[in-house]
């Protein structure tokens, strides 16, 4: 597996994808920072408004970028047909699976402190006001949120074992990560059900009850782990079975 | 005789539709191995199951003795390089850096053999060009480059003369010629093109609905596509008698007609035969083609 790690980290890297992404996602944290900063002169209030929008981008275009991201690279290995030098060479698919897996939570990893990284740099440009903040609060909600976009790549691996075209592959994935809005509006609600709540811990975050904010106390930020790494190792389980039994041309 | 390769009645079922039905074929050491085929006969298929890309669903291989099913397999096909279909090639990336990324995934410890890769495939000059910008040719060539990473023993090839102009054909089989003799690298490469197989293979694989119809040495092929004179003549009972006393082997195809298996002496042949009352009446040199065998084996009638 080192092997292939290491042949792929460098491909990676000198990926334009891999730079438009990261570019973009940094535009969207100074943005949300931006906008916010020019609607509320109160700069102690900086942080707590835009943090709203952070969380927002963070629960829901996030992952589709990030994603999205590892889709289209692995997808040129299957459209490129260099897939099919790994196997020659008599590298398992397991350990190809897992070579992805490394790699693009790493990439993951890179996207998700671009963002923050970027946010924070803009609220400090801003002037903002962060000591009525909870760092731990913060931390622990940040976690979550990145715990959030692995167990998207885990599903994005899934999309690319079974539909191996890059452009079939974001689409369906986009889809299905359309699916979540009306999950995410009943969240939003005041009146949530049992169920909504269960489910938008899973696929939305729930620990913030439905608020989208880094601010407030996590609710069972541990039981939200839990179900979102188990549903992460799902997702893997399942493009590993999916991709060892894949006719491959 | 040692193969580097071996199936054992190897079968692979799609949906609707058997590709490989007990295929069963040897591969000797140091040989080319040509292995010809309508499209659609399972020739891509078993290169594939052969490669790792798919499972057979019956059936067993080896490769450098060592069989499908055991651990020691990946090991075996480390050993091994393959162009099925198109070149598998990152279009962005230039010939070296496909090279390097390729040196990357087999873990070698330096770059110290590529430039002398791209001087075996002629690609030494190509700098800064992208793949995308290269010559169906170069794209083939550097195919086969990357399939001998690694000092590989044994080389798959797909169709690797498929979409050639004529000069790039030449430059491929001169290459796969020199791969072979110079570095006794076994090659199994399947086509449809028979007539340029027959200029490359020292041993042939006949493969028809999923299933090696003949396995034969290029000498046996030869001895079977023997050239022969077809004569025609005005009486070929005397033809035969002629023949016959002068001890050619020949057949007698219809009423006028013979093939001879020998080259007589045409002056002498003709004065037999005028003694005999019987006159030469046309003369011609005939060699059957790896076509005309192929088509003898499987039949003519069905075209995909």
């Amino acid at each position: 597996m080192n092997k292939l790690i290491s042949a792929d980290v460098p491909r990676v890297l000198r990926s334009k994808i891999t730079y438009i992404i990261l570019l973009l996602v940094a535009f969207m944290a100074a943005a949300s920072v931006f906008t916010t900063a020019v609607e509320t002169d109160d700069r102690s209030m900086l942080f707590a408004v835009s943090s709203n929008n952070l969380s927002l981008f963070l629960g829901l275009m996030f992952p589709v970028f990030a994603g999205g991201l590892s889709i289209m690279l692995i997808a040129t290995e299957f459209s490129s047909g260099v897939i099919r030098n790994k196997f020659v060479m008599g590298h398992s698919r397991s350990s190809i699976l897992f070579s992805w897996c490394v790699i693009y939570s790493a990439t993951t990893l890179l996207t998700f402190a671009v963002y923050i990284g970027t946010y924070f740099a803009a609220l400090a440009a801003f002037g903002a006001d962060l000591s009525s903040a909870d760092a731990g609060n913060v931390a622990v909600n940040l976690l979550t949120l990145l715990l959030f976009s692995m167990k998207f790549q885990m599903f994005s691996f899934l999309m690319v074992c079974i539909y191996p075209d890059a452009k079939t592959a974001v689409i369906v994935y986009i889809l299905n990560n359309v699916t979540m809005v009306p999950l995410m509006l009943a969240s939003m609600s005041d009146e949530k059900s049992k169920a909504v709540k269960f489910l938008s811990r899973i696929f939305i975050f729930g620990f913030t009850a439905g608020d989208f904010t880094l601010l407030d106390e996590p609710d069972k930020p541990w039981l939200t782990a839990l179900l979102i790494t188990a549903l992460g190792v799902v997702y893997f389980i399942l493009a590993l079975v999916y991709f060892r039994r894949k006719d491959l041309k | 005789m040692d193969y580097v390769l071996k199936t054992n009645s190897l079968c692979k079922q799609y949906k609707n539709f058997k590709a490989l039905s007990g295929l069963t074929m040897n591969v000797p050491k140091g040989s080319i191995y040509g292995f010809v085929g309508r499209n659609g006969a399972g020739k891509t298929t078993l290169i594939r199951i052969i490669c790792g890309l798919q499972m057979p669903t019956e059936g067993s291989f080896e490769i450098f003795g060592v069989k499908n099913d055991a651990p020691d397999i990946t090991k075996s096909r480390s050993r091994m390089g393959a162009v099925i279909e198109t070149p598998s090639l990152y279009p962005e990336m230039t010939a070296e850096d496909n090279l390097k990324y390729q040196y990357r995934l087999l873990g070698m410890p330096d770059y110290k053999g590529i430039p002398e890769l791209l001087e075996l495939v002629g690609l030494a000059n190509t700098g800064k060009k992208k793949v995308k910008n290269f010559s169906l040719g170069m794209r083939q060539r550097l195919g086969i480059a990357i399939a001998l990473c690694g000092d590989q023993d044994l080389l798959m090839l797909d169709e690797p003369i498929n979409g050639l102009d004529p000069q790039g054909i030449i430059e491929v089989r001169e290459l796969l010629l020199k791969l072979n003799r110079e570095k006794n690298i076994t090659i199994v490469i399947s086509s449809h093109i028979l007539d340029e197989l027959a200029k490359l293979a020292t041993h042939y694989g006949f493969i028809d609905s999923g299933r090696i119809v003949r396995e034969m040495s290029a000498e046996e092929l030869e001895d079977a596509c023997r050239k022969s004179l077809r004569v025609t003549v005005t009486d070929t009972v005397a033809l035969a008698g002629v023949l016959d006393e002068m001890g050619a082997e020949y057949t007698i195809t219809d009423d006028t007609s013979a093939e001879i298996y020998a080259r007589p002496n045409i002056s002498e042949l003709v004065f037999a035969l005028s003694k005999e009352d019987c006159q030469l009446v046309s003369c011609s040199e005939r060699e059957e083609t790896l076509e005309g065998f192929f088509i003898s084996l499987v039949g003519g009638e069905k075209h995909e």
